[in-house]
């Protein structure tokens, strides 16, 4: 089921992530005891996932032009738009210093920049 | 927490959701992993089951934080546990348990509640700001893509090791290869894929 914004069903998505968010916090804090510690592998595994969902979301972002990848012809120009290059650098930026503020902001410089001189 | 609050305000606004339901998700939430994942979900279109499963996917290491701070929770009431419950973040859980740990008698609620409700305030008006931001930003100025670059900055802060890094280039990668996947799965299927192959490197360095 698609959910359109705005809509009133919004709320009820909304409200469902609430309610497992919480559960999720409450969780051992709840069930105080039933175990004491998790495997070590399993802590490891369990902070991976942010991670990896944060980049599934972000490389289609930059990678997929008008929902596909398409052929080998268009290939280098999908890898070499105006959003990929501009988050190829944000990365950089990222990585370097750590800052949300100037990954965002030189991001953006970035993209608005390619926009105004490729248009 | 506060940039990561007003971008997300600003794009949230911009990207056709109401302002009462960015808001309403800085309180029901009151997570900015989830609440940008949701945003980003919401706006490109994905099924409601993709966008729960997603979302609270995001925060699922929070019950290692949740079992690590149990201990200090037990003699509180049940009101109380919950309470503080909602506020479990992980800069107030870091906070807290090195607090606990060095002054054994530190008042358990006191030095939580100290923690965590100036992060709450913090996330709230930064969302609220950024809502009334976004209102007047002009569609051209391309302000969606403030959301990607709030993940790759979160991303730069994650990859601090070859595996988190090895974790996010398949996932990225599977996430890419499967755009054409029913009811935009890919995107879990490459969260698993990903999360797969950080625990197999893992094993297998572990093994050598």
């Amino acid at each position: 089921m698609q959910v359109e914004l705005g809509a009133p069903s919004v709320w009820l998505l909304l409200a469902v992530i609430g309610a497992g968010i919480f559960a999720i916090r409450l969780s051992f804090i709840q069930l105080r005891g039933v175990i004491d510690k998790f495997p070590p592998q399993v802590e490891r595994s369990l902070k991976f996932v942010p991670a990896a969902i944060f980049s599934a979301i972000v490389f289609p972002e930059l990678f997929v032009v008008d929902g596909s990848i398409g052929g080998l012809d268009s290939l280098i120009a999908v890898v070499i738009n105006a959003r990929s290059v501009a988050g190829g650098i944000a990365a950089v930026v990222a990585i370097r210093t750590g800052s949300i503020l100037a990954t965002v902001g030189i991001g953006m410089a970035v993209l608005w920049g390619i926009r105004a001189i490729v248009g | 927490m506060f940039t990561i609050g007003l971008v997300a305000g600003i794009a949230a606004t911009d990207a056709g959701i109401p302002p009462l339901q960015t808001i309403g998700m800085g309180v029901l939430f009151f997570s900015p992993g989830s609440t940008v994942t949701t945003i980003e979900l919401l706006e490109s279109g994905t099924p409601a089951v993709v966008i729960v499963i997603t979302a609270l996917s995001v925060v699922i290491h929070l019950t290692i934080v949740s079992l690590s701070i149990a201990p200090y929770f037990e003699r509180l009431s049940l009101g109380w546990k919950w309470l503080l419950a909602y506020l479990l973040n992980t800069p107030n859980y870091a906070l807290s348990t090195r607090r606990y740990e060095v002054e054994p008698t530190t008042d358990v609620r006191a030095y939580y509640l100290g923690t965590g409700l100036p992060l709450w305030l913090v996330w709230q008006t930064s969302l609220g700001v950024g809502v009334l931001f976004g209102v007047g930003v002009p569609p051209q100025w391309e302000f969606d893509f403030v959301i990607p670059l709030v993940f790759i900055a979160l991303l730069g802060s994650m990859l601090k090791d070859r595996i988190t890094a090895t974790v996010a280039c398949v996932a990225g990668v599977t996430s890419v290869a499967g755009i054409g996947l029913p009811l935009n799965s890919g995107l879990i299927v490459a969260a698993l894929v990903g999360t797969t192959a950080g625990v197999l490197l893992q094993r297998g360095r572990w093994a050598t």
